[in-house]
């Protein structure tokens, strides 16, 4: 086993250069950042927000009918195709004669989900999407339980979160899909 | 089936020569040898119709494709049903299935048992050929207290016809309409009557006939299955419960038996799973209305038992039972209050009389005795020679206060509550009053008592007699609530915590 | 049949409702036999009609007592075909009726002629009922019939009047009721009129609807001939087959196996419509050439254009072409070689300024509306050609939709319980196949790109 052992070499013995480079390293950080002559790796959050990839996967986005109501028809695909069982859904028939089941109860847990994106995947008229909202802070753990209010309805959508399958400009390029 | 004798002949199917009784139809026999030929219109409880022309075969010597369901087995039939020509006649037949279907299947609650999603994911051609604008028909159509009909989900295999044709007699759907603008309806779309209607729904193939009670209540592929018997009647109709997780029973379907129900149930006996389902249901043991452990309620239960033995009162003791229970529980029951503790005094209605009475209600399945298990209860206590008195003998006992320990063992369902009202009137601070039951609503009536949750009856293992003497078996395969316990069971750690009580404790604290 | 007795009554007393007019004398090319005294006045009355030798092919029947298979034997050596479009042995359909075997027997009479292009039963009917009639009463007591029925198309209405006064009739003459003749033979006949379904005119359609249900096919096996009307064995014919039964007998099966060629015995009728100078009733020998039909009978093409094609047996029937035309002579097995078929000769006549893709929409829309929606294939697929015609006729097609109107077709033949979608299906293939010249000058004006919606 004892050949195993190194010896200490001279350098690592005088450890003061050692050390010294190491302050030379900070030092030299610290004014470069200090007088701003470096691309600094932070950001100043909240003011600043960096920009994410297109494909980033945020909190969920249910979307809506032309007219309004709820886009999703409550099939629980999303919630079948579900990791996390995090969708919980319960089914109804609607107050709106010409539908036929909607969703009386949509709820995400947010603190199960794990983004995954599987129940935009499953949805099969656009009814769920994954949002690009990331920040998620509340004081209470039942709090990250959201439901169609939020999303559906909350303010950062615009309400722009209009289902393709339900504008009819786009449904005649959608019918091809099989019968 | 009945109909073919037991004479067995030879058939070829596919190659293969296998043996099947004459005159039995080709589409049964392929079943019972593994081939599965598709079919729509064909069920094996109604008369073949010939329809759908999806069971198409090769039949040697016949240059023209055949329907399976028209065959009858007889020697030397030899039959193919896998050829490439046999293939491509399917998913044609599937194809024209498909043509006006609104494929709704996200809204639909047929998704997942489907015969169109299952035969599609089989012999579909995957790429549709209809470009047209499909035939538009009326969709949900009530139907009366059970069922939703969608016109255009309807494939019009006539299922639903013959049946009120020839099993519900009544005779209420008909074929509308001639062409692709046929439809399945009832006459200006009155509701249907009578107590098979739901059987409508297990048998149509696809989403049209749908049933109100289980309307968008859970998609089917989250739903487990479970075989029992029904609860409903001294019939014992076999069932498949489809619960999920064993945390909530959604319905009841029939399970064939042709010595008992064959491929029907009638929809009394189907919503009986309404009275085990988790929210009529005793989830706690509970001593005054309030919530004990299960372990503390046997030892307070033990307690009383252990002085009414040890001043040899145990005379004082009433028991109260119903055939509602197994043969097993019951057996444990008289074991433990006849055999152990010399319990005389049994209760129960007469149910007797109720068997002697027994006659089909409607000359269908429905019987008018309205326990499971009243053939099996009476050859139990004749066994134990034990003998009940009424409700009313129990109640002017407690008058005379001729009990103190009273053991009210309660069946499942609405009906016997009115009689345990009548005894509770009647109870006193005196009696010390057991209630093992597995609804909440017993509970709530004695709600004095020491109540100790048992199992549903959808969750029992055990066997039950039907009015004809057939011995049936239900196989546990879910509990709903961890604290519920069988009577059985019960009954185990009752006596050994009279007997040994510091043991117990400790066996039950681990 | 009280009912549809009173219905006929009311409908009646229209002055514009006359009996089919057709040419007074034979012409050249004709042979008949059964329209031999169609001219004579007052033929539709017993007394006419017994003066040219009526009722004496029944006399002969049932005064020399012969023996059912005496008569089986006759219609057998006579080589006559069922006359309603399938063509078999009228002989060999009677023999299968089971003999002595205690069940009530039933004849029934297909007069719910509802094939586009054919008319040819309804002359016997208004003109000459009492020879069906005989014919009749001669095939019941072949099948041991106690009762028949005469199953009239609903819109026949002078048709089922002229039936309705001709059995009356027979029932007085004591051709029809208790003992006939001294026979000993009992007999009732009864009128069914329809309701105006075309289904009702196939065989076990025919029955269904006589049975007072919904007008479907029947599966088969089992056939009528063992279980039919009433679940009794039961025997369908056509009006022209029962019509010819008495002739056969009263000049024997020898004389009327003497026309027509070898496999095709006797005449038949041609109910001729379309583009020709004479439309009509026609009735030739079999065998005899298309041409004799057309230019002699019929006077030719109307307006003296080309011929552009010919359906032969009724709408049903595969097109042929022009020069296929001209080398066919009027017999099953001639027509067959062209790819059709002889049906129940409803000859309908195009000439070249005929669009077919507008015939066959025609067509199909037809078919569409008449499938009685029992099998799958049929009730969708008619409908289905039906919509792709129509897109073709609405510049809406696209090149993808011939291929797709010969998969359909090609996959409903064969597959239903009776042959209606083969009705429909055959005619595609047919068209699709001779005139693809017709669908490509559609498909050239069609503006569809990619999926229609």
């Amino acid at each position: 086993m004892s050949n195993l052992i190194r010896k200490p070499t001279l350098e690592s013995k005088s450890y003061l250069i050692g050390i010294f480079k190491g302050l030379m390293i900070t030092g030299r950080h610290f004014f470069m950042n200090l007088l701003g002559l470096s691309k600094r790796p932070t950001i100043q959050y909240p003011e600043q927000k960096r920009n994410y990839s297109s494909k980033f996967m945020g909190v969920h986005v249910l979307t809506k009918k032309e007219n309004g109501e709820i886009a999703c028809t409550s099939c629980m695909l999303c919630a079948t195709n579900c990791p996390a069982e995090c969708i919980h859904i319960v089914a109804a028939e609607s107050p709106n004669p010409k539908v036929e089941k909607y969703p009386a109860v949509y709820e995400i847990d947010l603190l199960r989900c794990v983004f995954c994106g599987f129940c935009e995947d499953a949805c099969p008229v656009d009814a769920v999407r994954m949002g690009r909202d990331y920040e998620l802070a509340e004081l209470a753990e039942r709090n990250f339980v959201v439901g169609i209010d939020y999303l559906m309805n909350r303010p950062a959508l615009n309400n722009k979160n209009i289902s393709v399958f339900h504008e009819p400009h786009k449904v005649v390029t959608k019918t091809a899909v099989g019968h | 089936m009945s109909d073919t004798n037991s004479k067995k002949v030879k058939i070829t199917l596919n190659g293969k020569e296998i043996e099947a009784p004459a005159g039995q139809n080709l589409l049964d026999a392929a079943d019972a040898n593994g081939v599965e030929i598709p079919r729509y219109c064909y069920h094996p409880g109604l008369s073949v119709a010939g329809q759908c022309r999806m069971c198409m075969v090769e039949v040697e010597g016949n240059p023209k494709l055949q329907i399976g369901c028209n065959i009858r087995c007889s020697d030397g039939l030899k039959v193919i049903s896998d050829s490439e020509k046999v293939k491509n006649a399917v998913k044609w037949s599937l194809e024209y299935h498909l043509v006006n279907h609104p494929i709704d299947c996200p809204i639909c609650d047929q998704a997942g048992e489907c015969g169109l999603q299952e035969y599609y994911m089989e012999h579909g051609q995957y790429k549709s050929d209809m470009h047209e604008q499909k035939v538009n028909k009326q969709k949900v159509v009530d139907l009366g207290d059970h069922i939703v009909l969608d016109k255009e989900r309807c494939i019009l295999c006539s299922r639903c016809v013959r049946f009120t044709q020839e099993i519900s007699k009544t005779s209420e759907f008909g074929i509308f309409n001639r062409g692709d603008r046929s439809v399945i309806g009832t006459v200006d779309d009155k509701p249907l009557t009578g107590n098979y209607q739901v059987n409508t729904v297990d048998i149509c193939p696809v989403g049209a006939l749908t049933s109100k009670d289980f309307r968008f209540e859970q998609r089917v592929w989250f739903l487990d299955e479970t075989e029992s018997v029904c609860s409903g009647c001294s019939k014992g109709c076999n069932v498949f419960v489809h619960h999920k997780k064993g945390k909530h029973i959604y319905r009841l379907k029939p399970r064939f038996n042709e010595a008992v129900n064959s491929y029907w149930m009638c929809d009394k006996g189907r919503y009986t799973y309404k009275d085990s389902n988790y929210d009529r249901r005793l989830s706690n043991a509970k001593m005054a209305g309030v919530d004990i452990p299960y372990s503390e309620a046997i030892q307070t239960w033990a307690s009383d038992l252990r002085v009414l033995v040890a001043t040899e009162r145990t005379d004082e003791i009433g028991v109260w039972i119903s055939p509602h229970h197994s043969n097993e529980e019951l057996n444990s029951i008289l074991d433990t209050f006849s055999g152990k503790l010399k319990v005389t005094k049994f209760y129960s209605e007469n149910i007797e009389q109720i068997v002697q009475k027994d006659e089909s209600v409607d000359g269908f399945l429905l019987r008018s005795d309205p326990y499971p298990n009243s053939k099996g209860f009476l050859s139990t206590l004749q066994g134990k020679k034990v003998k009940t008195q009424s409700t009313d003998d129990l109640i002017q006992t407690i008058k005379k206060g001729g009990v103190s320990h009273i053991v009210l063992i309660c069946p499942e369902g609405q009906r016997i509550l009115p009689e345990m009202l009548k005894i509770s009137k009647v109870l006193s601070p005196f009696q010390f009053v057991i209630v093992l039951t597995p609804q909440l609503a017993a509970m709530e009536i004695f709600s004095a008592a020491l109540s100790l949750p048992t199992l549903g009856h959808y969750e029992k293992t055990g066997t039950f007699i039907n009015h004809a003497g057939i011995v049936q078996h239900t196989a546990a395969g879910f509990k709903m609530f961890k604290e519920s316990h069988s009577v059985t069971d019960i009954l185990n750690d009752l006596m050994i915590a009279q007997a040994k009580p510091a043991e117990t404790r400790e066996r039950m604290a681990t | 049949m009280s009912h549809s007795t009173s219905l006929v009554k009311k409908t009646s007393h229209g002055a514009n409702m006359r009996p089919m007019a057709i040419e007074q004398q034979p012409l050249t090319a004709e042979k008949r036999l059964l329209l031999e005294h169609e001219h004579v006045p007052g033929i539709n009355k017993i007394d006419v009609y017994s003066s040219k030798g009526g009722y004496e092919a029944l006399k002969t029947v049932l005064k020399n007592k012969m023996t059912v298979d005496a008569i089986v034997d006759i219609m057998k050596k006579s080589g006559l075909r069922g006359r309603g479009g399938a063509g078999f042995p009228t002989g060999s359909k009677w023999s299968f009726v089971p003999k002595n075997d205690g069940k009530a027997h039933y004849l029934l009479c297909n007069a719910d002629e509802s094939e586009p292009g054919t008319f040819k039963d309804r002359v016997i009917l208004e003109k000459l009922p009492h020879m069906m009639i005989e014919g009749m009463i001669i095939g019941s007591y072949a099948i041991a019939a106690k009762k028949s029925y005469i199953y009239i198309r609903g819109e026949y209405t002078y048709a089922a009047l002229a039936i309705e006064k001709a059995i009356q009739e027979a029932y007085q003459a004591g051709f029809l009721g208790k003992d006939i003749l001294g026979s000993g033979f009992d007999h009732d006949m009864y009128v069914h009129r329809g309701a105006g379904a075309y289904i009702c005119g196939e065989e076990t359609g025919l029955i269904s609807s006589l049975e007072g249900k919904k007008g479907w096919p029947k599966l088969k096996p089992p056939f009528p001939a063992v279980e039919g009307y009433l679940k009794s064995p039961t025997v369908v014919n056509n009006v022209e087959t029962l019509a010819a039964v008495p002739w056969i007998i009263r000049n024997g099966p020898e004389a009327y196996a003497k026309f027509g060629t070898e496999k095709s015995k006797g005449t038949k009728m041609w109910s001729v419509s379309g583009d020709v100078n004479r439309p009509g009733v026609y009735e030739l020998e079999c065998g005899a050439p298309f041409k004799a039909l057309l230019e002699d009978c019929c006077g030719g093409v109307r307006g003296g254009k080309k011929l552009k094609a010919i359906i032969p047996g009724g709408s049903s029937a595969p097109i042929v072409t022009a020069e296929e035309a001209y080398q066919m002579t009027l017999d099953y097995e001639s027509i067959a070689s062209k790819g059709s078929m002889l049906g129940s000769g409803g000859m309908i006549v195009l000439d070249e300024t005929r669009d077919l893709v507008q015939v066959l929409k025609n067509l199909s829309e037809f078919y569409a509306d008449e499938s009685c929606g029992q099998c799958t294939p049929c009730r969708e697929g008619t409908g289905w050609i039906e919509k792709i015609l129509h897109s073709f006729t609405e510049k809406q097609a696209r090149r993808e939709d011939v291929d797709l109107l010969k998969n359909i077709a090609s996959n409903l033949q064969g597959r239903t319980i009776c042959v209606l979608a083969d009705s429909i299906a055959m005619p595609v293939e047919s068209y699709l196949k001779k005139f693809p010249q017709e669908f490509e000058k559609y498909l050239k004006k069609s503006t569809a790109s990619g999926t229609r919606v």
